[in-house]
């Protein structure tokens, strides 16, 4: 699937009533400009109980972090410097922004990802990161304005082939085993394949355990 | 000289988990020289970790793999890689020996990845049929699990598995679960001084632990019944309730309610796996719907109502303290659809009959409850009826599969323990089980000669189309709910699992059901013949 690529028309940065410095973009303010605090720490109240149970966040929209900011207050409030924060940002001209103005003291406890949705899913620190079930918060301004960038991110479908997951097995012998599947198979069909014959390979059995994880 | 490594892979729930400590200190007995690793599910660990005889707990976090499998985001290759490591990861242990009392397609397809020199319990073979270790492991998987032939206890199961004998340990001895001893302190502490307040007020000492909820809703007590049950033993000062509760907010909640609607000033305690063996120690009684709390308080040897409802069943995984009472509702195919629960009342009196306060024949059960107390015979722990409403054809069948197991495996015909068992039951209740049973073995006499002569008459590499008919009329025989459905059981699973499906191989096979129909059938003769007392005063004796 190709993605669309972002649609920025407009881009400006402006100042808050209290002289925090707000990106618009496509005429969507990312954040108050009344009082773009005020407005983070409602919008991370709401997440409390989750930052309470869960360690790890995954936050879509950078915006100028205000939001998380207020996040990582809460989190190091309730974990001191046991949690992680993932913030996915479709413009890399607001990253760039974001790293000038350093509207926000965050430390360095959070990853900044962008770029295209397929290679985010090739990053295997964020697949690490994505297994641990994270808490999602969405930038609600941010939303708005990638809103197809967002819906690519979570729509997206990996290419599930034997082809495709051969090349990024780690075990030399294990990919010599995989080459014996045709490359346009699914693990389903390696599975049927496999069963109708005698077993000749450990690797048969890390398929069927495979198989078996959720029966 | 190194210790030999032993892995066992048990991916079954807190519960079984707890109950298979037991099964490990009798391995451990008999073979001194290993070190013992035990690998579990990742939610359970705090069940695996107070096992005393594990030397080390490997996890298996199913949510992860899950979630790298399931995940239509992310390329299975993680999937694969991220298995393919953890299993490799077992490698440096060098297990002599891999021991699955699982008994599913996960630990059987890991199982045989790894590939170890021996294995107990069931594995994958080459074609991917299942693999036993011996006819127990067997057994087990064929008729085990079935509701009419599961006369065994689960623990016993596992030991013939394992072909290890039951090693008890005495009362001297150590518990085998991790216990902490400050826990142990403060709980005995804590617990005297509430002895000491209430007996200053004249009240009853005895320390009665309500331990609140199950594992799944069905098997939890309505919290009117546990209300009503508290108020009772206040009313009738029976002892000091203290409920009794996991460091959940779901638990703190029902207990919150149980105080409000009881207007009494209870104690509540949480426990934890570490910390619940130090309370269980100090209770005069435990009252417990919870698989796990009730496996605990077997283990610390804790006097126990253990209530049962709904499944699993109570004959594979009942608490197995010699003596102890549990009350189910009446056992019976249909019995996880009762919606009826045990009342406060029935456990009331319960908590009077343990209290020596009334005789079990003053002692009147709600309707479809009934009760029973665990008892030892040769094969390990039954469960006896004591009183209460039962479906005797369900109840016979359970106590004679015993009587068939061992006569079949164990070549042993007792009169003693058949005795024990039919004296618990009135003549018309023995002689309607009996004439079912024997209208099903003439019937399965008929299919039998009538599947030989057929698959004689057509000696071949492959049986006949009329042998493959009388075959699905075996296995159709074998789902009856019928003590004579152990044989054919064991027959059916024999046969689907034989590689070789000659008519030759069949003949063999079939001249196995038919001796074992002959011993079921001396079985049926020696009940037939037994002497029905007339005017029946079951023998049955509590242990208190």
């Amino acid at each position: 699937m190709q993605e669309k690529p972002l649609d920025i028309a407009h881009y400006e940065i402006l100042t808050s009533k209290t002289l925090h410095k707000i990106p618009v973009v496509n005429h969507v303010q990312l954040h108050s400009l009344e009082d773009p605090l005020l407005e983070a720490k409602k919008f991370i109240h709401h997440f409390e109980k989750q930052i309470q149970e869960k360690r790890n966040y995954f936050v879509l929209g950078l915006g100028f972090g205000h939001h998380l900011q207020q996040l990582a207050l809460r989190a190091q409030f309730y974990h001191q410097d046991q949690w992680e924060m993932v913030v996915v940002e479709p413009n890399q001209r607001t990253i760039a922004d974001f790293h000038l103005y350093r509207p926000v003291d965050l430390g360095k406890k959070f990853d900044i990802l962008t770029g295209p949705v397929q290679d985010l899913y090739s990053n295997e620190k964020f697949v690490r990161f994505l297994s641990t079930s994270p808490v999602l918060l969405s930038h609600p301004q941010s939303i708005q304005v990638y809103e197809q960038y967002f819906k690519d991110l979570f729509s997206f479908r990996a290419n599930d082939s034997i082809e495709e997951i051969r090349e990024s097995i780690k075990d030399p012998h294990f990919k010599i085993y995989l080459q014996q599947f045709h490359g346009d198979y699914h693990l389903i069909d390696c599975l049927k394949e496999v069963s109708n014959k005698k077993s000749e390979n450990k690797f048969d059995y890390l398929l069927l355990t495979a198989n078996f994880l959720s029966s | 000289m190194s210790k030999k490594n032993v892995l066992f892979i048990h991916f079954k729930r807190y519960g079984d988990l707890l109950m298979l400590s037991s099964v490990l200190e009798s391995y451990r007995h008999a073979h001194q020289d290993c070190s013992l690793h035990l690998l579990v599910f990742e939610e359970f660990a705090h069940a695996a970790e107070i096992i005393k005889r594990v030397d080390k707990v490997h996890l298996f976090n199913r949510q992860h793999f899950n979630f790298l499998k399931k995940n239509h985001l992310i390329n299975k290759s993680y999937l694969l890689n991220d298995l393919h490591s953890y299993l490799e990861s077992f490698k440096e242990y060098h297990f002599q020996e891999i021991i699955n009392l699982s008994f599913d397609q996960l630990s059987m397809s890991i199982i045989s990845y790894l590939s170890p020199p021996s294995f107990k319990g069931i594995s994958f073979d080459e074609e991917f049929n299942p693999k036993f270790s011996n006819q127990w492991a067997f057994l087990f998987n064929e008729i085990g699990t079935q509701d009419y032939a599961s006369g065994l206890h689960l623990v016993d199961w596992h030991h013939l598995i394992l072909e290890v004998p039951y090693h008890r340990l005495d009362t001297s001895q150590m518990i085998p679960v991790k216990t902490n001893p400050s826990y142990n302190q403060l709980a005995f502490e804590q617990m005297s001084s509430i002895r000491k307040t209430e007996s200053s007020r004249g009240k009853n000492s005895y320390l009665i632990g309500l331990y609140l909820s199950g594992s799944k809703k069905e098997k939890t007590l309505p919290v009117s019944t546990i209300a009503r049950l508290i108020q009772l033993i206040i009313e009738n000062n029976l002892g000091i309730p203290l409920l009794l509760i996991a460091p959940l907010e779901k638990e703190k909640k029902l207990a919150n309610e149980i105080i409000a609607l009881t207007k009494e000033h209870l104690i509540t305690i949480e426990m934890d796996f570490i910390s619940a063996p130090s309370i269980l120690f100090n209770l005069d009684l435990l009252v417990t719907p919870d698989t796990a709390i009730k496996h605990l308080a077997v283990l610390t040897e804790t006097s126990m109502i253990e209530i049962s409802q709904g499944m699993p069943l109570l004959c594979k995984h009942g608490g197995r303290v010699k003596g102890s009472l549990i009350v189910s509702k009446m056992a019976s195919m249909e019995r996880n659809k009762s919606i009826e629960s045990i009342t406060a009342l029935d456990l009331f009196q319960i908590i009077l009959l343990k209290q020596k306060k009334i005789t079990l024949k003053e002692l009147k059960l709600s309707r479809q409850t009934t009760l029973y107390q665990a008892e030892e015979d040769s094969l390990g722990v039954f469960y006896h009826y004591l009183t209460g409403n039962r479906n005797s054809d369900y109840e016979l069948s359970q106590n004679l599969s015993r009587s068939l197991l061992k006569a079949i495996y164990f070549h042993q015909f007792s009169n003693s323990s058949l005795h024990r068992v039919l004296d618990n039951f009135e003549r018309s209740e023995i002689s309607h089980w009996l004439d079912f049973e024997k209208e099903c073995l003439t019937l399965t006499i008929k299919v039998l000669l009538k599947t030989l002569e057929l698959n004689r008459a057509s000696q071949g590499p492959v049986v006949n189309t009329a042998t493959e008919e009388q075959l699905v009329m075996i296995n159709r025989l074998a789902s009856w709910p019928m003590l004579l459905g152990i044989p054919l059981k064991v027959f059916s699973a024999k046969w689907a699992n034989c590689k070789e499906k000659s008519s030759s191989a069949l003949e063999k096979h079939l001249l196995e059901l038919k001796n074992n129909i002959q011993i079921y059938t001396q079985l049926i003769t020696q009940i037939s013949n037994q002497e029905a007392p007339s005017q029946r005063t079951p023998s049955k004796q509590v242990h208190l």
